[in-house]
């Protein structure tokens, strides 16, 4: 190896740092939350120590002291966590904080450039004074009749667990199993998950055997069941269990008898559970988790999106030869015709699944985007001296890793928002009769092929003559302005518009709700906003699941060609010219009981009305959420998959539009942003986007 | 024919680092495993030469590794160095009275490795 690591090595410093990054802002999350119970899990507090001993080495290859001095420092203050010497609190737990922001503000800047740093002095002051400060005491090591061959292969740290299990009077057993070679790490991970019921495991230690097909374990339970409850707890024939070394908890103490009363209670449960485990096995997959850690493949999202190019090229030359297979049987229907149709046919399932494989890589749970939020809710909340929690479901929900990406800043804006103009202060909240402390919900869930995210808190709510006030005084709306809870809405969807006069150092910034919707829009999604005075507010973005391919109908309106994605096309229909009404100066028509705003594409982007049809027309009846609108079309052209290629930044102030397309046949058209129209059309400004 | 080297380390990044270390060495089959597990596995399935493992990964600690290699017959003659970040000095004494032969610190010279490597498996033909 050359001293100076290839750019190669260094992308993979990158990537495998800003995982670890990824993992200890979760952990921390989890950690954060046990303080008030004032209970850490062992398990979690070692894969943060791990997190911060993997960073360490790693940029210590590399030469980044910085990094590699901060990780230091963390992983100090982490081990004399773990080791009971240092106490579990909030300052704790926000100094940790900040030195993953640190380190991943670092690792960034060292993706930019190898040279990049920061001051770290200050925060390593803080940790060294955390690590000078305070002190829990020393665990006293007893060593018992724990048998050397086991303290031998201990390391500090499992010694310490070791420890703690005798202090708590724990009993100390040893479980021996033997596995086939080829299976043995299933077979382990089941037996451990097994153990997990039972207590703590503090070791796993393979031992030496003469036997080439078959390996045995020795495992190190710290428990509080006996002997005889965990052996008939595992149910198992294959084990051999033994006490090391037996509780201290005396039979006259109150506190036995407790525990005992619990343990008889828990006893079922422990069955269930046991049971639970024993079901996973039957499937075959209570191993996979071991499996994935080394099966996993890091992947740069540019050589997703390059895959999903060629994919989406590739659809775009089967529409081509679908086309061509077409002409040519009007013109010659030979066998040879029949068979190229079949081969097309085929061509086409194949790249199907093609599609569908490559898109399903692209597809990442939400988790981690709300695991972040989880962090900007702490952080702001305390800042202002607000009390909140955060309640999360469906973070499980699938979106385009891209998406997510685009994601973060209008969510993290709006959450904001939320705690800076929704969330009271405790007092005022206890005032009125709300609990203390507040909830915001942050929901994703799939519906059909979109993603809904709904943020909603139970705040002060949008107050609508406040906002009406302040429209006035801005001059937005005339005094003598009627407004519906709508237009209170829209108004601070508009941009410029802010109820505070002065700039919040949070969520102020002078940007607005304005932009997060127009975020939105540019992934092709919708936004929505409801509120009720004193309850709080809701806001619910609808997203596309994938942007990169698309099903989309291609329609004609006044002699161009557009594409309407089809995942809002709800249905289409052929209307005599006679069925349109006009209410209040726009066009209407009547479907099912209710009317339907018909909204004509040339009005919005200002095309000659003189190419307009007299005749038939046909309507597209599109819906977001729970909004409906008809678009107006001559013709309608077909369904076809196309790709959505981005307008560039130059053109990305033309609304209505979510892109361009290419047809195959070297034709480019525009793809509809229903959204965006819709938004548009239903304040009814859409006389024309450009006045 | 080329000597095989099992690297037992959960750092993608760190194996490759090892790896090519290595190979700047000659010519050698290198041998990964992302965790003991693997280790245990790879083992008896490939005649290794020499072993080189990580202390703190997830499943099995290296300490344990290196106990269950120098106490079975098979590989007990199999040299073994532990690379790890400097960590505390008893998990560093342990793993030498387990017997292994060699323990580096965590960001380790280039150098250094190559040497061990050369006066436990001879220099390579180049």
């Amino acid at each position: 190896m050359s001293d100076k690591p290839s750019s190669q090595a260094i992308r993979e410093f990158l990537g495998e740092t800003e995982e670890i990054l990824e993992k200890l802002n979760l952990d921390l999350v989890l950690l954060g939350d046990g303080i008030e119970s004032g209970e850490s899990d062992p398990e979690l507090l070692n894969s943060i120590f791990r997190g911060a001993h993997s960073l360490k080495g790693l940029a210590g290859m590399f030469g980044f002291t910085d990094i590699s001095d901060l990780a230091h420092h963390m992983e100090n203050l982490l081990d004399r966590l773990r080791l009971g010497k240092v106490i579990l609190d909030g300052i704790l737990v926000e100094v940790l904080f900040e030195a993953i922001d640190l380190l991943t503000r670092l690792v960034q800047g060292k993706g930019e450039t190898e040279d990049f740093t920061l001051d770290t002095a200050p925060l390593l002051d803080r940790i060294e004074a955390i690590l000078g400060g305070r002190s829990a005491g020393t665990a006293t090591p007893g060593e018992g009749k724990i048998p050397q061959e086991i303290l031998s292969v201990l390391t500090e740290y499992e010694e310490h667990r070791l420890q703690e299990n005798l202090r708590k009077g724990r009993n100390l057993l040893r479980v021996q199993a033997t596995f086939s070679l080829t299976t043995f790490d299933q077979e382990l991970a089941e037996l451990t998950e097994a153990l997990k019921q039972q207590g703590e495991v503090i070791s796993t230690l393979p031992c030496v055997g003469d036997i080439a097909e078959r390996i045995a374990f020795q495992i190190l339970l710290g428990s509080a069941s006996d002997l005889a409850t965990i052996s008939a707890a595992l149910n198992r024939d294959d084990l051999r269990i033994e006490l090391l070394s037996a509780g201290q908890v005396s039979v006259a103490s109150p506190a036995k008898g407790l525990s005992s009363d619990i343990e008889l209670l828990a006893e079922p449960l422990r069955e269930e559970l046991a049971g639970g485990v024993e079901g996973a096995r039957d499937s075959g997959d209570g191993g996979a988790s071991l499996r994935s850690i080394s099966r996993t493949v890091r992947v740069d999202i540019d050589k997703l999106d390059q895959l999903m190019n060629i994919v989406g090229e590739l659809v775009l030359s089967k529409g081509a030869i679908a086309e061509l297979g077409q002409r040519l049987r009007s013109v010659a229907d030979s066998e040879l015709v029949g068979n190229l149709q079949k081969a097309t046919r085929m061509l086409e399932r194949r790249l199907d699944e093609l599609q569908k494989g490559v898109m399903e890589v692209r597809m990442v749970p939400i988790v981690q985007l709300f695991e972040k939020m989880t962090r900007i809710v702490r952080r702001v909340a305390g800042e202002q001296g607000k009390k909140v929690t955060l309640d999360i479901r469906g973070a499980d929900t699938e979106l385009d890793k891209l998406i997510i990406e685009d994601l973060s800043d209008p969510l993290m804006h709006i959450i904001r928002n939320a705690i800076d103009h929704g969330i009271e202060l405790p007092e005022e909240r206890l005032a009125n009769g709300k609990p203390e402390k507040a909830t915001i919900c942050l929901w994703a869930s799939q519906k059909g092929n979109h993603v809904v995210i709904e943020v909603s808190d139970d705040g002060r709510g949008i107050d609508p003559e406040m906002v009406r006030r302040k429209a006035v005084q801005k001059g937005l709306v005339a005094a003598s302005a009627e407004l519906s809870r709508e237009d209170v809405y829209d108004l601070i969807l508009t941009p410029g518009f802010s109820t505070r006069d002065e700039v919040s150092e949070l969520s102020g910034r002078g940007v607005g709700l304005d932009v997060v919707r127009n975020n939105i829009a540019a992934l092709s999604g919708m936004l929505e906003l409801d509120s009720d005075v004193g309850q709080g507010t809701s806001i619910s973005i609808t997203l596309p699941i994938t942007l990169a391919i698309i099903k989309a109908l291609i329609i004609e309106s006044c002699g161009r060609t557009y594409a309407i994605p089809i995942n809002s096309v709800l249905e289409t229909l052929m209307l005599e010219p006679g069925a349109i009404r006009s209410i209040e100066k726009r066009e209407m028509i009547e479907l099912r009981q209710s009317t339907l705003p018909l909204l004509r594409l040339d009005d919005v982007f200002r095309l000659p009305q003189a190419t307009r049809n007299g005749g038939k027309f046909f309507t597209v009846v599109v819906g977001l959420a729970e909004k409906r609108m008809g678009i107006v079309a001559d013709q309608l052209l077909g369904q076809q998959d196309v790709v959505i290629k981005s307008l560039g930044n130059t053109l990305s102030f033309v609304r209505g539009i979510a892109g361009a397309a290419d047809l195959g046949n070297q034709q480019t058209i525009l793809v509809l942003d229903v959204g965006g129209l819709m938004g548009e059309a239903l304040r009814g400004e859409v006389i024309s986007l450009y006045n | 024919m080329a000597k095989k080297i099992l690297i037992a380390e959960d750092s993608p990044t760190m194996r490759s680092l090892i790896a090519s270390t290595i190979a700047a060495l000659g010519d050698f089959i290198i041998v990964e495993a992302a965790n003991g597990f693997e280790a245990l596995r790879i083992l008896p399935r490939e005649k290794v030469d020499l072993v080189i493992t990580d202390i703190n990964m997830p499943d099995i600690n290296g300490l344990e590794l290196v106990s269950f290699i120098k106490n079975n017959p098979h590989y007990r003659t199999t040299p073994l160095f532990i690379i790890s970040t400097e960590g505390s000095e008893r998990d560093r004494a342990k793993g030498i009275s387990l017997g292994a032969d060699a323990y580096l610190v965590k960001p380790f010279e280039p150098g250094k490795l190559q040497e061990l490597i050369e006066r436990f498996l001879g220099k390579e033909d180049r």
